[in-house]
């Protein structure tokens, strides 16, 4: 497994349930540093066991008061017609219900094997399939009906 | 947009962490703990493919001499396992040879890790096919283990004190005399009907005496690795 290729993909996990950039740092240096500490070995679990402490450190991090507003959007990509898009895709990705939300994420943008975005979900591995599909063609919709 | 377009979009549209912060947080952070079994297993497969053919080699030789010739399959077989023990010592040689000790010592896992997870990789595989040898030549276990072992063990113990006090080419050309002169010896006991078993309880006593020596010198090879580190720190 290579550590730092996780390290993006949980990194974007906190951001896109955080939208904080700095905090999100945080919790997934944090996650990484109990993963060194004691973390489990083979890569399937690792990667399921990151995801449920980054999961987790989210959750503490959100229940607790925000010292300063949140920012309202995530920094975009630099080309501006893939800022716009990129956008508007996380703007559409935000309007899905939460899970659909984790759904996405997982397995578009951190590209996860079904089967581990099963068991941190605690789905079977056909309602991922089925979830991802009916989640992606709502997004594609909600994107067509924004296009002029 | 099509659902193709759609999934490519959504694999640029969330940003990568800030590079500095990751760098410096990884160089930070203490190596991951290996377990000794993962260690042995991950230097195992350093060990030269040539080595392992090698290994192979010699102990298929002595099997197949042992299955054409079933009377002299004892001392044949005591009169290879010395080029068996000399592939061993010349592969935890080898970061000497190749004057990459120092590289190996700045490494994550330290030289003497790495040759004592080496040493203990192919020496458990030598012995694993010295009991497949010795159970293929026949008559006692036993006995036929102590002919067998006691040749390897004193090529073990010559080669490494060669190596250890020879470094480069010339230390694995001592090793090599060494495995010839025991592999001699076999032969020439075995004209002078040394294998009889009145005489067995020399057997015994050699094979204790090159056990412990060879376990002497495997510590003392071990602590030069260490004692050379002090010297270029």
């Amino acid at each position: 497994m290579d550590i730092e290729q996780q390290y993006d993909k949980i990194y974007r996990y906190c951001l896109h349930r955080l939208r904080d950039g700095h905090l999100a740092e945080d919790v997934t240096q944090e996650t990484f540093a109990r993963y060194f500490a004691a973390g489990p070995r083979g890569t399937e679990h690792a990667l399921r066991w990151l995801y449920i402490v980054a999961r987790n450190l989210c959750a503490d991090q959100r229940r607790r008061p925000p010292t300063e507003p949140l920012p309202e959007e995530l920094p975009a990509p630099g080309d501006p017609d893939s800022a716009l898009t990129a956008l508007a895709l996380r703007q559409a990705v935000a309007a899905l219900p939460a899970e659909d939300q984790e759904l996405i994420l997982m397995r578009y943008v951190n590209q996860e094997p079904v089967s581990v975005i099963a068991s941190v979900l605690g789905m079977s591995r056909f309602g991922v399939y089925r979830r991802t599909r009916a989640a992606l063609e709502t997004l594609r919709r909600a994107l067509e009906e924004d296009e002029p | 947009m099509k659902k193709r377009d759609l999934k490519r979009a959504l694999t640029e549209a969330y940003p990568a962490p800030d590079r500095a912060g990751k760098r410096t947080f990884f160089r930070q952070m203490p190596p991951a703990p290996v377990s000794h079994l993962r260690l042995l297993l991950g230097q195992a497969g350093y060990i030269r493919p040539l080595t392992w053919a090698a290994s192979a080699g010699v102990f298929a030789l002595a099997l197949a001499l042992g299955r054409a010739f079933p009377a002299d399959a004892v001392w044949a077989a005591a009169a290879l396992t010395p080029f068996a023990a000399m592939i061993a010592v010349a592969e935890s040689a080898r970061s000497a040879l190749y004057g990459m000790e120092e590289l190996e010592r700045s490494a994550r896992f330290g030289l003497r890790s790495v040759a004592l997870a080496r040493m203990g990789a192919l020496g458990l595989a030598h012995f694993f096919l010295l009991g497949l040898l010795t159970a293929a030549c026949g008559g006692s276990f036993f006995r036929t283990g102590v002919y067998i072992l006691t040749p390897y063990l004193l090529t073990d113990l010559l080669g490494l004190a060669a190596v250890r006090r020879v470094r480069g080419k010339e230390g694995l050309y001592l090793c090599a005399a060494a495995a010839v002169l025991t592999a001699g010896l076999a032969l020439v006991l075995h004209s002078v009907r040394a294998y009889a078993p009145d005489d067995f309880r020399w057997w015994l006593l050699s094979l204790a005496l090159a056990a412990a020596l060879t376990g002497r010198e495997h510590l003392k090879t071990l602590h030069s690795t260490e004692e050379m580190s002090w010297n270029w720190s």
